[in-house]
């Protein structure tokens, strides 16, 4: 790297405070890319908001798990707005999370985008889903538990070693 | 405040321009006055703005600006600016600020005494000024003018953690003005351990005496629902045995309606697996006990944000459903105190981003009132035959 591009790095790491995150946006269809971007692998789909006091609590636990689990794939989907983007990326890199792949609800018609998540989630926060490679899907209301995620994936480990 | 506006013309549009800055919100506090005037409150651009309606919802006035100086107004579902009218006509409005950290807010307060044209500098209501959660505010005013505000509070939740103790959820607090709203009273603590993030419902008993209903934390995690009356006696009643034992923020408040029989009507969501969906039950005896739960809504269309309003014998409910496509406010009606009610209808639909549903009254007649994002607000009027 030459010195005059470093320069313009650093300026623009001091520029700005937030981190620069790929926040992405979800829209109608974006769940059908996510599933079929993991297909054939366990992963999580987790739903939080920046004004949600539970939520923030399983994100140590998220951290923990990819440390332990580099295979575990976690998707993180805010249901705040776009706008609110410096927030979220914000938190996450309190959690040590910014490289996770992190979504937020761009639609302020917010049932929609629930409704194709699951149809019966009312809304409450954090909602996590895991997906089993065989796309069987646990949808959980509330902090997720360190042992039942755990117990979950190692045997999705162990049912898509077999399968190998 | 003279102007009159077309509907949905003008700075509450929510265009494709405001939905860019996306600092307007479609969260908005409706009151009728005695002379039949409707009030509106809503927030965009961080300012609280008040507009009135003499037409039932057809042509509005100018917006009035409520805090000259600019803050970060707490406006999505669960938290809206409330507006309530004092016995000799003074405007109040009430909203929470949003702080800096996170979670944090101020409850604010601000009384207008020349009809809604000019509002006082906002005060902070709570006593305690940390940054820290004070939010979900609602208002009413009581039959000697009196106006009373509850909201949920971290102050022991913070003060039990500095202390190395586990506290579980928020405080209801609760202040009153007895000075047509120029001072608040030192806060009260209603109740240790209120769910985070549902709103409060408050209405007042015909006694006078406000009586709230919220979301609980029971035993460690359980969040069911709790009926106090502010009367002194502090006493707690259960009202729903859900059984919800969830660390979870569900952002879905009940709702309370006490009509001139002295019933209580409440309506509530839960979450509890293997039941969850909205209830309605009813209380003869002030709070004391409580009808089997009626579940109402379709759980498979999202049922949500359920409203309770009481007028003379009448009940009404309504709440929002989403089919896959449109957004629906669905009503039931009971004219019989809540005993039996009519099959469920819709009362309205849109193809796009909406409020809450809110019931309001004005003398015998009622209103749906719901702001939505392509057609803008929306005050529909109910009758035995609508739902």
């Amino acid at each position: 790297m030459t010195r005059r591009a470093l320069t313009i790095v650093i300026g623009l790491l001091l520029a700005s405070p937030v981190p620069a995150q790929d926040i992405r946006a979800f829209e109608p269809g974006s769940l059908a890319a996510i599933e079929a971007a993991h297909a054939g692998r366990p992963f999580i789909l987790a739903c939080w908001s920046i004004t949600c006091t539970h939520c923030q609590e399983e994100f140590a636990l998220f951290a923990d798990l990819r440390r332990r689990y580099p295979d575990l794939e976690i998707v993180l989907v805010s249901t705040d707005s776009p706008d609110e983007s410096d927030a979220i990326a914000l938190t996450l890199k309190r959690y040590h999370l910014e490289s996770i792949d992190s979504w937020v609800f761009a639609d302020d018609f917010a049932e929609r985008l629930r409704f194709e998540i699951d149809r019966q989630w009312q809304g409450e926060l954090p909602r996590a889903y895991l997906y089993g490679a065989d796309r069987t899907v646990y949808g959980i209301s509330g902090r997720l538990d360190a042992r039942d995620v755990t117990r979950w994936f190692e045997r999705q480990r162990q049912f898509t070693a077999k399968d190998k | 405040m003279a102007a009159v506006a077309a509907p949905d013309a003008g700075a509450h549009a929510p265009g494709a321009e405001h939905q860019a800055h996306a600092k307007f919100s479609l969260a908005t506090g409706v009151v009728f006055d005695k002379n039949g005037r409707l009030w509106c409150v809503w927030t965009e651009e961080q300012r609280v703005l008040v507009r009135y309606s003499d037409d039932k919802g057809r042509h509005f006035s100018s917006p009035a600006r409520v805090n000259t100086a600019p803050e970060r107004v707490v406006a999505d579902g669960e938290n809206r600016p409330s507006i309530a009218i004092g016995t000799a006509d003074t405007i109040y409005v009430s909203w929470t600020q949003s702080l800096e950290q996170a979670y944090a807010g101020h409850i604010r307060f601000s009384r207008s005494r020349d009809g809604g044209r000019t509002f006082s500098a906002p005060v902070t209501v709570n006593d305690n000024r940390d940054p820290i959660s004070h939010r979900f505010q609602a208002m009413a005013v009581d039959r000697s003018g009196n106006v009373h505000l509850v909201w949920l509070d971290r102050r022991d939740q913070s003060a039990a953690k500095s202390r190395g103790e586990n506290y579980a959820g928020m405080a209801v607090y609760h202040a009153v003005s007895r000075d047509d709203g120029a001072s608040f009273s030192v806060n009260e603590k209603i109740a240790d351990h209120s769910c985070e993030c549902c709103r409060i419902a408050l209405a007042l008993d015909t006694d006078g005496t406000p009586v709230i209903f919220w979301r609980h934390v029971f035993d460690k995690n359980v969040r069911d629902h709790a009926l106090a009356r502010l009367d002194g006696t502090a006493a707690l009643s259960r009202v729903s045995h859900d059984n919800w034992a969830v660390d979870a923020c569900p952002h879905h408040g009940p709702s309370l309606s006490i009509g001139r029989d002295g019933i209580y009507h409440l309506a509530w969501f839960s979450g509890a697996p293997g039941h969850a969906g909205l209830f309605y039950s009813r209380s003869t005896d002030r709070g004391r006990s409580f009808s089997v739960p009626m579940p109402f809504g379709n759980s498979k269309a999202q049922a949500a944000h359920p409203q309770v309003l009481s007028v003379g014998g009448h009940v009404w409910l309504a709440w929002k459903e989403f089919d896959g496509r449109d957004a629906a406010v669905r009503g039931m009606h009971s004219t019989d105190g809540g005993r039996t009610w009519s099959a469920p209808a819709a009362v309205a639909t849109t193809a796009g981003a909406s409020d809450h549903p809110l019931l309001t009254a004005n003398g015998a007649e009622v209103f749906l009132s719901w702001q939505t994002a392509r057609e803008g607000y929306r005050l529909i009027e109910l009758d035995g035959n609508r739902p």
